[in-house]
C-alpha cells in the first residue's frame, strides 16, 4: 500500500519540473489551476526526455537528478520567451461573477473525475495491457535504472513492441524507482489523474479561444467524455490517458490566441513532444497538428520560429529514442511501420510537398481530398464483420496510390500568383 | 447585425457533458464494492480472468527465489494458455528468468531447462520435482537435476 502512495507521490516530480517554465510572466494570463495542469504535461515531457537522453548516454537514472535536470531546462526555456511578450500578457482580468454555466461545468467535471477515480480504484477500468506490456517493461527499466536493452532484444518478448515510444514506461519506471517497486494498482490511478489534469488546465486554455462560459462547458464535455470512455474501454494503467493529456492540451493551445505567442508555441511544442513519445499514434498527431497550424495561421506567425518551437522538442525526444534503438541495434524506427531509414520511392511526392517553397490555402484542396479518400478507404476496410487482413494486403497499395500523386499536386499549389481573367481574354 | 446567441451551443455542451457523466456514474460497481479494496487491479475489469492468475503468481513469488529460472505451465497442457501465462509471469515474477513453455501458441519445450515450474491446474503426474507450494489454483515445483 505504501509503495502505491509513494509511486503516485513520485509523479509529482512532473509538475515540479514544469513549474519554473509555467511561472514565467509569459503565462500569467492563464489561471493558476490552468498553469498547474500545464506544468504536469510540460514536466512529464521534460523528465521522460531526460530519461531517454540518459539511457542513450549510458547514465543510470537517479530520480532526484532527473527532476533537477528537467527543472533546469524548464527554467532555461524561459530565456527563449521575449520580455515584450510577457509585458503584453497581463494577469487575468477579474471577470464578472462566475455564472451558472461555469458552476454547472465545474460540478460535472468534479463528478467525472470522482467517477473515474472510483472506477480505477475499484479495479473496474484496468487495461489488460498493463499486465502484458506497460508494467513489465517499466518494472524492468526501473530494475536496470535505464532502458533495458536486453529485455527489448529478447526474441520471446517481441510482443512488447521493442520500438514503442518510451514516455509512459519511462515515467512508470521513474515512479517505481522512487517507490521501490512497480505499484500495479497505483498505475491504474493515472487514468483519473489524467482526467483531473485536463479538468484543471482546459477551462483556462480554452478561454483563449472562446467566451468564458463556452470554454467551461466545452471543457466539461471533454472531461466527461474521457471519464466515460476511460471506464468503458478499460484504459487504467495503459498509455492512452497520458496521450489524451498531451494531445488535448496541445490542440487547446493551438486553437486559441495564446498560440501566436512564443510561450504558447513552446508549450504546444512540449505537449506535442509528449504525445509523440507517449504512443505510436502520437507522432502522426504531432506532425499533422504542427503542419496544419503553420499552414492555417501563417499570417499571424513568424513561421520559422513557430515551426522550431513546435517541432524541435519532438525531434529531440523522439530522436534520442531512435538513436538509442539504433546504437543498441534494437530497432531503426517503429517495427509496425517498417524501417524508417529504408528508402520508399513512393515517399518522394511527400518530400516534394514539404520542400515546396511557397504554399497557398489552395493546398488544402488536394490535401483534404487525400484525407477524405483515406478516411473512406479505412471505413470500407473496417466496416465489414469479416477479417479484412487478406483484403488489405491484396488491395491497399493500389487503392491508396492516388494519394501519393495528390500530394505531388499539392506541392505546386501557390506557385503562381492568382490572376483575374477577363471574359474574352485569349488565355481563357 | 445582431450577434448569434451562444445559448444553443452552451446547452448542447452542458447537456452532453451531464449525460456522459451520468452514464459514467451508472456504470460504476455498487458502492460497497467501490469502498472495499480489490484483491488485484483486474478484479472487475474486462481482463477479470487475469485476476486469478495474478493472485496465484503473487503468492508463488514468495516461494520462488530471485535469480532462478521459472516456467509457468498449464495442466492439462495448452500452448495458448501457456503463452498467456508466460506473458503474465514476465510482469509478476520480477527478478526471475521466465522461460516460455509456449510462444505465440506454439510449444517451445523450454520447461525442461527451468529451475522451477509453476503449474496452473491439478498436480501433474508424475510429479515434476519437489513440491514447494500448493493452493487450489495450482502448485509450484523445484526441479531436481540428476
Amino acid at each position: 500500500m505504501r509503495a502505491g502512495y509513494t509511486f503516485l507521490l513520485a509523479l509529482a516530480g512532473c509538475p515540479l519540473s514544469g513549474l519554473p517554465l509555467l511561472a514565467h510572466s509569459g503565462f500569467r494570463r492563464l489561471s493558476l489551476p490552468c498553469r498547474a495542469g500545464l506544468s504536469c504535461a510540460a514536466g512529464a515531457a521534460l523528465i521522460s526526455g531526460w530519461m531517454t537522453v540518459f539511457a542513450l548516454l549510458g547514465i543510470a537514472w537517479q530520480p532526484a537528478v532527473l527532476v533537477l535536470m528537467a527543472a533546469l531546462v524548464s527554467y532555461l526555456l524561459r530565456l527563449l520567451l521575449p520580455p515584450s511578450e510577457a509585458a503584453e500578457e497581463e494577469a487575468p482580468a477579474r471577470e464578472s461573477r462566475t455564472g451558472l454555466a461555469e458552476r454547472l461545468a465545474l460540478v460535472v467535471m468534479g463528478v467525472s473525475v470522482l467517477a473515474a477515480l472510483a472506477a480505477a480504484a475499484s479495479a473496474s477500468a484496468t487495461s489488460p495491457d498493463l499486465l502484458l506490456f506497460w508494467g513489465p517493461k517499466a518494472q524492468a527499466f526501473a530494475a536496470a535504472r535505464t532502458v533495458d536493452a536486453a529485455l527489448l532484444r529478447e526474441p520471446h518478448l517481441d510482443y512488447m513492441h521493442p520500438s514503442y515510444p518510451p514516455l509512459v514506461t519511462n515515467l512508470y519506471a521513474f515512479a517505481s524507482i522512487v517507490a521501490g517497486r512497480f505499484a500495479w494498482g497505483a498505475a491504474t490511478l493515472v487514468f483519473p489523474l489524467a482526467v483531473g489534469v485536463l479538468a484543471l488546465a482546459l477551462p483556462g486554455m480554452l478561454r483563449r479561444a472562446a467566451p468564458r462560459r463556452i470554454a467551461w462547458a466545452c471543457s466539461a464535455l471533454v472531461v466527461s467524455t474521457f471519464g466515460f470512455l476511460g471506464n468503458e474501454l478499460d484504459v487504467g494503467g495503459n498509455g492512452d490517458p497520458w496521450l489524451w493529456v498531451f494531445e488535448i492540451l496541445a490542440m487547446a493551445t493551438l486553437v486559441g490566441d495564446f498560440a501566436v505567442t512564443r510561450a504558447g508555441q513552446l508549450l504546444a511544442g512540449l505537449c506535442l513532444a509528449g504525445a509523440a513519445t507517449a504512443k505510436i499514434e502520437g507522432l502522426p498527431f504531432a506532425l499533422a497538428a504542427a503542419a496544419f497550424f503553420l499552414l492555417l495561421r501563417s499570417k499571424e506567425l513568424r513561421l520559422r520560429s513557430a515551426a522550431a518551437f513546435l517541432v524541435l522538442p519532438s525531434i529531440i525526444s523522439l530522436g534520442a529514442w531512435f538513436a538509442f534503438g539504433a546504437t543498441r541495434r534494437i530497432n531503426y524506427g517503429y517495427e509496425q511501420s517498417g524501417r524508417y531509414l529504408d528508402l520508399h520511392w513512393d515517399h518522394l511526392p511527400l518530400v516534394a510537398l514539404i520542400a515546396a517553397p511557397r504554399k497557398s490555402r489552395l493546398i488544402l484542396l488536394p490535401l483534404a481530398v487525400s484525407a477524405a479518400l483515406a478516411a473512406f478507404l479505412v471505413f470500407i476496410y473496417l466496416h465489414p464483420d469479416a477479417d479484412p487482413g487478406m483484403w488489405i494486403e491484396w488491395s491497399a497499395g493500389r487503392v491508396f496510390s492516388p494519394i501519393t500523386a495528390l500530394l505531388a499536386l499539392a506541392s505546386v499549389c501557390g506557385r503562381t500568383a492568382r490572376r483575374r481573367v477577363a471574359p474574352g481574354d485569349p488565355r481563357m | 447585425m445582431k450577434a448569434r446567441s451562444d445559448l444553443p451551443q452552451l446547452l448542447l455542451l452542458l447537456t452532453g457533458a451531464s449525460a456522459l457523466t451520468a452514464l459514467s456514474v451508472s456504470r460504476l460497481p455498487p458502492l460497497p464494492d467501490i469502498l472495499r479494496p480489490p484483491s488485484t487491479p483486474f478484479d472487475r475489469s474486462q481482463a477479470a480472468a487475469a485476476a486469478a492468475d495474478y493472485r496465484f503468481f503473487w503468492e508463488a513469488a514468495g516461494w520462488i527465489p530471485r535469480g532462478v529460472s521459472v516456467t509457468p505451465i498449464s495442466e492439462p497442457r495448452d500452448p495458448a494458455r501457456e503463452t498467456t501465462l508466460h506473458r503474465e509471469a514476465v510482469g509478476l515474477l520480477p527478478g526471475r528468468k521466465i522461460l516460455p513453455a509456449a510462444v505465440w501458441n506454439q510449444p517451445t519445450h523450454f520447461e525442461g531447462q527451468a529451475d522451477f515450474l509453476i503449474v496452473f491446474g491439478p498436480r501433474p503426474s508424475p510429479p515434476p520435482g519437489i513440491l514447494v507450494f500448493e493452493t487450489e489454483k495450482g502448485s509450484a515445483w523445484r526441479r531436481v537435476r540428476p
